[in-house]
């Protein structure tokens, strides 16, 4: 029943911000739709994933889009009508796949009693990070590049454009008191994802937020430019060198020797953790 | 038995404030009586809420858990809507 209620909701705000002519108000209803997407996440019982949504779709997502449709003054954007209806025929497709898929597959079929059953080899305790950093490591590998890359290209872009400041004593006040915890605890998160609920995107989308408070109080990081880009970088860095150390000893690429696993996984999560922090911040404020 | 039902009611007290706050939101004339009925009754709507549910966990660090989180969204909400105040009266003058 719950279910059904959060499902209509999240249908409903994704039709009101397609829908809406204003762009403010589309951009709230999309934060409404990452919120509730976030709240079915937990329902399905899948916390890691509502972790980042709340933090990501209803939180940085939101400062995106606000400060992007700060600048943009009634531009309609109107997409031809075969263009939806080729996205809504692949999505009927999509649906109807996942539907059969669904209620044809047999219990052992799934991937997940597979994770379960390699979980001893993989050097964590937590499924989802050893699917993340260790059984499919080579797609996390792909998705910090795509992020260094987005933030190199927004780096490129942004300059120009005024920074998005809110002068006021009270939020930098605070802001920068809160820093050193939120940095304390997006750090503890991402240790607990070895074991528990957490990971480093979680960690690092948090440590996001508090830089993004920061950010939009006006202040920057009291660190110089080249030690926050070298920063920003570090976990592509670190992955593809873990990648290549392991490549050229013998195991593989991206395969563990099963007694540096751990210390490995967890030396990727930390700086995965800072670099998401500081690719997000790059994003936010368009700059170093 | 009893600690259940006392749970349960506070937390639907909790959720009666936060039902009230979200009337008002809705339902007051101007910004500064919105901002005045989401701050405060969300504030008492969540911390009944808090309450309630911290007589159902099991450990006295969960418990403690839920208090940081208390404090946290107060502060929070309280900057928020000091934040939110300061920037209507900036533009309206």
């Amino acid at each position: 029943m719950l279910d059904i209620i959060i499902g209509l909701l999240m249908l409903l705000s994704a039709f009101a911000s397609l829908q809406n002519k204003d762009l403010l108000k589309s951009g709230v209803f999309f934060v409404v739709f990452g919120f509730m997407s976030g709240l079915l996440w937990i329902r399905l019982s899948a916390p890691d994933i509502a972790m980042v949504e709340i933090i990501l779709g209803s939180a940085i997502t939101s400062i995106l889009i606000f400060k992007l449709s700060k600048g943009v003054r009634d531009i309609a954007v109107k997409p031809e009508i075969w263009r939806k209806l080729w996205a809504g025929a692949g999505s009927l497709v999509l649906f109807v796949f996942l539907t059969f898929y669904l209620f044809t597959v047999r219990e052992e079929e799934r991937v997940g009693g597979l994770v379960f059953e390699k979980l001893s080899l993989s050097g964590v305790e937590s499924p989802v990070t050893a699917v993340l950093l260790n059984f499919r490591g080579y797609d996390t590998l792909l998705e910090v590049g795509v992020i260094t890359l987005a933030a190199i290209g927004i780096l490129a872009l942004e300059p120009k454009r005024k920074i998005y400041e809110w002068n006021d004593i009270v939020v930098w006040r605070f802001s920068k008191m809160f820093l050193p915890i939120i940095a304390l605890f997006s750090l503890y998160i991402t240790y607990l994802g070895a074991f528990s609920v957490g990971g480093a995107f979680q960690g690092g989308s948090l440590l996001a937020g508090g830089l993004a408070f920061l950010s939009l109080s006006g202040q920057k990081l009291p660190i110089r430019e080249n030690p926050t880009l070298f920063l920003a970088m570090l976990s592509l860095a670190v992955f593809v060198a873990f990648a290549f150390a392991y490549a050229l000893v013998g195991y593989g690429f991206l395969t563990y020797p099963l007694e540096l696993s751990t210390l490995s996984i967890m030396l990727i999560e930390i700086s995965i953790c800072l670099s998401t922090g500081l690719l997000l911040y790059i994003a936010i404020r368009g700059r170093l | 038995m009893l600690i259940e039902i006392l749970s349960t009611s506070l937390i639907l007290i909790g959720s009666l404030f936060l039902l009230i706050g979200s009337v008002g939101l809705i339902r007051l004339r101007d910004s500064y009586s919105r901002l005045h009925a989401l701050t405060k009754a969300d504030m008492l709507g969540f911390g009944f809420v808090v309450l309630g549910v911290m007589f159902s966990v099991s450990s006295l660090g969960d418990a403690l858990k839920l208090v940081i989180i208390w404090v946290f969204v107060v502060v929070y909400s309280s900057i928020v809507g000091y934040a939110i105040a300061n920037s209507k009266r900036k533009r309206d003058a």
